[in-house]
């Protein structure tokens, strides 16, 4: 039975690893430095299960290794930080079987590699959970797709008077820094307003932090 | 080389600390977990246990940072020497655990070799922080000081009732909204927006709101 620990964290891997293996289980770790790293770790080592974090650092978000290793035949559990539903859910939807939060025991994540084994799918992750887990994650995507859509209305001049705005600078700052009339800033900012259906400057810039949009 | 020395883990991840905690063990230290609590039960913790050397995570999530314990510890006049094990990479936070105290600071991406390393060093009455790193934390941090100082100077002289109103201009909430919710009239709310700006320095709201935020980014 073999387990790699995935972590941008060396220390944290090289240790969870150390403390999970035994006579029953064979467990390594692999932190880096690129993704190819990883994968090529992965392949060689060829663990049942792989224990990955979400937060890579450099290399990136986590989950976007899983379906390549899940490829490889293995089966991901994420060990992660992250408490947010909707990140927990993402990772769910590309298809992890299990999760686990860094302030758990070792015990536990031993527990839950032994579920794996016996295929106690429903025992590592209440369908319950399961379910809202994904419909976290499928809402938020909805949701935030729904709030940036008048942005894509925005042309490319609009959108920069936008982020001029964001950065706290008045009509005539923002004509003078790009070098047009203050009446043709005036005619893009009402534009801007009506596009995302708004009444005020304020309220423009706090809709487009609220949407995340950049 | 760590035989028999006494070892504080302070992190927030129970796991982390835990598995930390083992492999010190494994190489002959004795090694307690002081849980992440608040600071002031934190500095209780660690003051009890009396470690040779203190392992300690910056970002200790709610409770605080790692440096603010660190300082705690100093103030108190307590000799502890600490090893800072953390996830960042900020420069600003390192200088910060630097000046706090910090006699190595170690990232979570090393190894575990250089970890025990640096704890031996350290233990022994060595440092990793020679004196120009030192300077150049204090210089760093003096910086980013004097560069916030203007901002956070004036944000403080808003009253609590500005303060409120600012938040709301920073959701993009119109004063006569802002009137209706906290049952304020119009005027009232006018004249706090005419304050906040007065006191910010700023000629517009959107300014204001812009400065709260640049604030809040570092």
């Amino acid at each position: 039975m073999r387990v790699l620990v995935v972590d941008d964290h060396q220390l944290l891997g090289q240790m969870l690893a150390h403390a999970l293996d035994g006579p029953a289980l064979c467990a390594g770790s692999v932190s880096g430095p690129t993704i190819d790293d990883v994968m090529a770790e992965v392949r060689s080592f060829q663990p049942e299960v792989v224990l990955l974090d979400l937060d890579l650092g450099d290399m990136g978000d986590g989950r976007k290794l899983i379906q390549r290793i899940l490829e490889t035949g293995s089966e991901v559990i994420v060990l992660t930080a992250c408490t947010d539903p909707r990140e927990l859910g993402r990772a769910l939807e590309e298809g992890a079987v299990g999760l686990l939060h860094k302030d758990c025991r070792v015990e536990t994540v031993r527990r839950a590699i032994d579920k794996v084994l016996c295929e106690d799918f429903d025992e590592l992750l209440p369908p319950s959970t399961r379910d809202d887990l994904l419909r976290s994650a499928r809402s938020d995507r909805e949701a935030r797709a729904k709030a940036l859509q008048p942005f894509d209305q925005l042309s490319r001049r609009e959108a920069a008077v936008l982020r001029d705005l964001m950065s706290g600078y008045s009509a005539a700052q923002i004509a003078e820094r790009s070098f047009v009339a203050v009446s043709t800033v005036r005619s893009q900012i009402r534009a801007i307003l009506i596009k995302l259906g708004v009444t005020s400057q304020l309220a423009a810039v706090a809709r487009a932090q609220a949407a995340g949009w950049e | 080389m760590i035989d028999d020395l006494q070892i504080a883990v302070v992190d927030d991840h129970a796991m982390l600390a835990q598995v930390l905690a083992r492999s010190l063990e494994a190489q002959g230290a004795q090694a307690t977990v002081i849980p992440a609590h608040s600071v002031d039960q934190m500095v209780e913790d660690i003051l009890g246990a009396a470690p040779a050397v203190l392992i300690i995570d910056l970002d200790l999530g709610p409770a605080g940072t790692g440096s603010d314990v660190l300082s705690r510890l100093s103030s108190e006049r307590a000799e502890v020497r600490s090893v800072v094990l953390t996830g960042s990479a900020s420069e600003l936070e390192h200088a910060r655990a630097i000046v706090a105290g910090a006699a190595a600071v170690m990232l979570k991406t090393a190894d575990l070799e250089s970890l025990v390393d640096a704890v031996s060093q350290v233990a022994a009455g060595g440092t990793r922080i020679d004196a120009d790193r030192y300077a150049a934390a204090r210089t760093l941090l003096e910086e980013w000081a004097s560069k916030h100082s203007d901002s956070l100077r004036r944000l403080a002289m808003l009253t609590t009732r500005e303060r409120a109103v600012l938040e709301y201009l920073r959701t993009g909430v119109r004063a006569a909204s802002i009137a209706d919710m906290e049952s304020l009239s119009v005027s009232t709310v006018r004249t706090h927006i005419r304050s906040i700006l007065l006191k910010l320095g700023v000629n517009s709201q959107l300014e204001a709101v812009a400065l709260l935020k640049s604030i809040e980014q570092n």
